[in-house]
């Protein structure tokens, strides 16, 4: 950067802790360490002194690839840019986008609200930092493809610094192509191969070659968002490590539209800049804190501060976020304030306008003017106020533009053409959150095809800038809008679809299908009033009990003593939870009364007063499930998956296999016989998921999910079956049977095994595994033998077990360890134990060497073991909760340090036996996918 | 050959799904044969119609050496793996075997 004329943060790169130490004292605190070759910034972060240096440069060298991190001048407050840039063989170079981060430095960008084109810049200030990034593509040498450089500027002096670069696409070149409409990745393809920027034509105009930068005539706002309430331990402040699971991006004519529309995008249960009473109910002494300190609900603060009264620059000294932000936030509390003076009989039609162009939805309104939304919506509708939609163009309307990608706002003119053809409108699963991620995404991309292939125009609509279903090229319309009950149902007004397919995008779709319904709207596939049975425990026991399905004991108690009594009948462990909450959010195993006793008195404060489930508990059962198709007559089952963790461990945290690998005939074929059952009785049409338990031979139905699952693609790719597409068809019309396929289930080729990946180096918290999920993702590893696929699949998701080596066992009382060790022990493992679990050990004549608890006084103990890298397999099965026990810490350090660990038996079992057949045979083969085939003999 | 960012993760999500499966369309659009592999299966790029050839293998240099050994491809795209594909990438490219295959 110095050789280029251009200045970036003084910087060191380090490689201990000690030099981590000399290095700041030379800058000068605070300093931010950056650990090199990692993504998001794992192992990161400030420090302010030299005690937080310490902590911070150790984890960052950690989680190096190479060891090393780098120690950096810190530019807190620092306003944050990135701009995309791309350049070819040739050497012309273009920009296709600059953003803005709208939190300051500091902040990770993945962790920041980020703003397109930026706002804030002098014009002066933009072309020195397009200038200054020409001039760094070049002088790094990035031949041809696309870069994302990030830029700092000082709030007063202007002065600018360069700050990252990275040469790949990334995160923020999905953003800038669902942004402008220019697809990064796709022309940076063409550009490696040897084509130049003016040689490829510009997809959307056709007219203009590549080589012409985007011009945007609107605000694009992506707000990221967080899965604190899975990780309750989490520290829930931002900074330079990314903490996001997912984003939700919007598209307005002004930057408070975008805003407020991105902001129910996330669908966090606000319908735009909505608070909280908790955090209206906060001092000013508190607010000024959070707003110091940078929290996740930030935005929600400042809008208090505003209603409280705080100034634009008091807030903007606090938080350092830009006063041109700050001053947009102020609009919408003013207009809100304008709002509440009205009734909506007496609401003006120019307020109305002017509020619904600042992105105020219906529901925000109604809750403003206290009205019901459905009357907001038919007084607007009766004001003739409705949205517009316009076009991504990539060239602001100078050219004509040839692909339909859309944004609705508040204006005149309309440019959505609607076509003759029959349309099918699939809705997306918005933005990535735990338990609702790319399946889905998967997924509609599939139903969009699918459509198309059977004839009919596929409109998507979704709101995470991440995914394929977003990208204008798969679908016929794209609707870039927020996945609520006002977008929707406006898309659905305008376009007037055949049906809406709401299978594919996980919960999203399902909890506004009702209401869609209502308003008629024709939802295809599966009939409402059958999504309610499967949703809904009370009726799904009362269905369950009708055609005799077996489900483990239950009852729901409206208060303590109806829980107490029915947890007597049905006798302990019991599984508890909230009516009506799905995804296993909040469901808790309770092994005994003193527990419930606890756990009911935050139960009943917490939980709205609405009632509580009560299940017994399967302890010891496995968990399988099934992923199906039904057309009303022929049930096609895509496969049978074995859970790997036994029953208690959420499905989407679980590993699993298919085929089962220790399930007999007769269970698979009650789960047959159950799931052909509740397709016929609820009338399924298209994907469903059933997830059962088994044990002595009992199948027990857990749960129905009325929906694609999220193991769908993991079967299609198992299996070689595109499901998604299948089911597709199905909900369309069509029969299996004509596609070629007989009742039963698909032929498995080789064993698939899915593992899931969980975010636990990140996240602050203790890494148990239980009935809420916690993983971000899945990798599959395939082969002939069980125990191989199992070693792929765990290698794949960065738990590489080891083959020889020392392995450390610690297990509560109640659970015999000598299966286990004498496994270990055969396969020539040193053993390694707790004091209490080494006496176990013993008694089955295994040799093994107790290591002191972190409890015990003596030294060294099982965490220098650990720190010492003396431990390759850590096997921890939780004794107590919090983070003061032995094990919670046992298990930090497992991944601190970055040790495979295990946390249940049957995993446990499991890999040692796939280290054996490494043992045996280490060299794994990889193959090729087969290719489906629609004709041959697929179902057995 | 292309090296997808295998699972899900904070900071790497499904953002190179879509970089993943615009760069094997682009690809077949000009002509060449593609070799993509990544470990998760909940991706487009994975689906058969995408490349010519899916590999849902572990994301390790040992494992794509392998790969590489069969395919023999011509070049391989490092860019849009995310920061797993490309350090992959450049630890392939430090390896002998990987000489004559250009790194793009």
């Amino acid at each position: 950067m110095e050789k280029i004329g251009l200045k970036s943060p003084v910087s060191k790169e380090v490689y201990l802790v000690k030099e981590a130490l000399k290095v700041a004292k030379e800058i000068g605190y605070p300093v931010i360490v950056r650990p090199a070759y990692t993504l998001g910034g794992t192992g990161g972060g400030a420090a302010f002194n030299q005690k937080e240096l310490e902590e911070t440069a150790y984890r960052g060298i950690k989680s190096s690839r190479i060891g090393q991190v780098l120690i950096e001048q810190s530019l807190i407050g620092w306003k944050e840019y990135e701009l995309e840039v791309m350049r070819d063989l040739k050497d012309n170079v273009v920009v296709i986008c600059s953003i803005e981060n709208f939190d300051p430095m500091g902040i990770h960008t993945g962790d920041s609200i980020t703003v397109a084109p930026a706002q804030t810049l002098t014009d002066r200030e933009y072309q020195t930092m397009r200038d200054a990034s020409i001039k760094i593509i070049r002088e790094i040498g990035v031949e041809t493809g696309g870069s994302n450089i990030q830029f700092a500027i000082h709030p007063k002096t202007g002065e600018m610094l360069v700050i990252e670069m990275n040469p790949r696409v990334s995160r923020s070149s999905a953003l800038a192509s669902k942004a402008t409409g220019f697809p990064i990745a796709k022309i940076a393809t063409k550009l490696a191969v040897g084509l130049t920027l003016d040689e490829i034509p510009n997809d959307i105009t056709k007219k203009t070659p590549a080589s012409f930068e985007p011009t945007i005539d609107y605000v694009v706002v992506k707000i990221p968002r967080w899965a604190f309430e899975k990780f309750p331990k989490a520290d829930k402040l931002l900074t330079t490590q990314m903490k996001s699971v997912g984003e939700a991006m919007a598209i307005g004519r002004n930057f408070e539209e975008a805003f407020q529309k991105a902001i129910r995008s996330l669908e966090i249960g606000r319908f735009g800049l909505e608070t909280s009473q908790k955090e209206e109910g906060c001092s000013l002494k508190e607010i000024r804190q959070v707003l110091k300190t940078p929290h996740f609900k930030r935005i929600f603060f400042i809008k208090t501060a505003f209603k409280k009264g705080m100034s634009v620059k008091e807030i903007a000294d606090l938080t350092k976020i830009d006063p041109w932000f700050l001053e947009k936030m102020k609009n919408i509390v003013e207009m809100e304030k304008k709002i509440k003076k009205y009734s909506l009989k007496t609401f003006p039609k120019n307020l109305f306008f002017e509020a619904k162009t600042m992105g105020f939805s219906d529901k925000q309104l109604s809750n403003l003017l206290k009205e019901d939304e459905l009357r907001v919506r038919k007084e607007r509708k009766a004001k003739r106020i409705n949205p517009v939609y316009k076009l991504v163009d990539t060239c602001g309307a100078e050219f004509e533009a040839q692909t339909p990608y859309f944004y609705s706002t508040y204006e005149r003119e309309d440019e959505v053409k609607v076509g003759s053809k029959k349309k099918i409108m699939i809705i997306g699963s918005g933005p990535n959150r735990i338990g609702q991620g790319i399946e889905f995404d998967y997924c509609c991309v599939h139903a969009a095809l699918s459509a198309k292939e059977e004839g009919y125009e596929a409109i998507m609509v979704n709101s995470n800038p991440e995914t394929v279903s977003t990208d204008y090229e798969i679908v016929d319309k794209l609707y870039f809008e927020p996945l609520t009950f006002e977008d929707i149902l406006n898309i659905a007004e305008k376009e007037k679809p055949k049906g809406v397919i709401i299978q594919f995008g996980g919960q999203t779709p399902i909890n506004l299908c009702r209401d869609l319904e209502k308003n008629g709207v024709r939802i295809l596939g599966i009939p409402t009033w059958a999504i309610d049975i499967a949703e809904d425990r009370d009726k799904f026991y009362k269905f369950a009990e009708r055609f005799k399905i077996l489900m483990p004991e239950h009852g729901i108690a409206h208060n303590q003593k109806q829980a107490l009594k029915i947890a007597k009948k049905i006798g302990y462990p019991i599984i508890i939870r909230p009516s009506y909450v799905l995804g296993g959010a909040k469901m808790e195993i309770i092994y005994q009364e003193k527990d419930l006793m606890e756990k009911l008195g935050e139960a009943f404060g917490l939980w709205d007063g609405k009632p509580v489930l009560i299940d017994k508990f399967l302890d010891n059962a496995k968990e399988t499930e099934i992923d199906a198709i039904f057309d009303g007559k022929t049930l096609l089952v895509g496969g049978v998956m074995e859970h790997i963790e036994e029953a208690g461990v959420h499905s989407g945290d679980a590993a699993c296999v298919t085929p089962p690998y220790s399930l007999k005939n007769k269970e698979v074929a009650k789960m047959l016989e159950y799931a052909e059952k509740i397709a016929k009785q609820l009338k399924i049409i298209g994907a469903f998921n059933i997830q059962f338990a088994v044990r002595n031979g009992d199948v027990y139905i857990l749960e129905v999910n009325p929906r694609a699952s999220r193991t769908l693609p993991y079967l299609s790719k198992a299996t070689g079956f595109p499901l998604a597409k299948i089911a597709t068809k199905v909900i369309l019309g069509r029969k299996l049977k004509e596609m070629g396929f007989k009742q039963g289930i698909l032929k498995v080729p080789k064993f698939a095994v899915k593992e899931v990946v969980l975010p636990f180096d990140k996240l602050e918290g203790d890494i148990i595994l239980g009935p809420e999920m916690k993983s971000t993702g899945e990798v599959m590893g395939i082969d002939e033998k069980f125990e191989n696929a199992f070693y792929k699949a765990e290698l794949a998701a960065g738990n590489k077990l080891p083959l020889k080596g020392n392995v450390f066992i610690s297990i509560r009382e109640d659970i015999d360890p000598r299966e286990l060790a004498n496994l270990f022990h055969s396969n020539r493992f040193k053993l390694f134990a707790t004091r209490g679990t080494a006496g176990r050990i013993r008694a089955a004549k295994i040799p093994v060497k107790i290591v002191p608890k972190v409890s015990e006084p003596e030294k060294p103990n099982i965490l220098d073991y650990i720190s010492e890298k003396k431990i390759d397999l850590i096997i921890n099965l939780a004794s107590g909760k919090g983070t003061k026990t032995d094990g919670y810490r046992i298990r930090r350090a497992a991944i601190d340090y970055k040790i495979p660990y295990i946390t249940t038996i049957p995993p446990a079992l499991a890999a040692v036996k796939a280290i054996s057949s490494q043992l045996k045979n280490s060299n794994l083969k990889v193959h090729p996918l087969r290719k489906s085939n629609y004709n041959k003999n697929m179902t057995k | 050959m292309l090296i997808g960012s295998g699972p899900i993760i904070i900071g790497q999500a499904c953002e190179f799904d879509y970089s993943g499966s615009q760069a094997c369309k682009a690809l077949r659009e000009e002509g060449f044969k593609t070799i993509l592999v990544n470990s998760n299966p909940a991706t487009i790029q994975t689906d058969p119609e995408m490349a010519d050839r899916i590999y849902i293998e572990p994301l390790t240099a040992e494992i794509l050496e392998k790969i590489i050994a069969k395919e023999k491809p011509d070049a391989l795209l490092s860019t849009m793996g995310g920061q797993t594909g490309l350090n992959l990438a450049v630890e392939l490219t430090e390896k002998e075997f990987s000489k004559n295959i250009r790194l793009s």
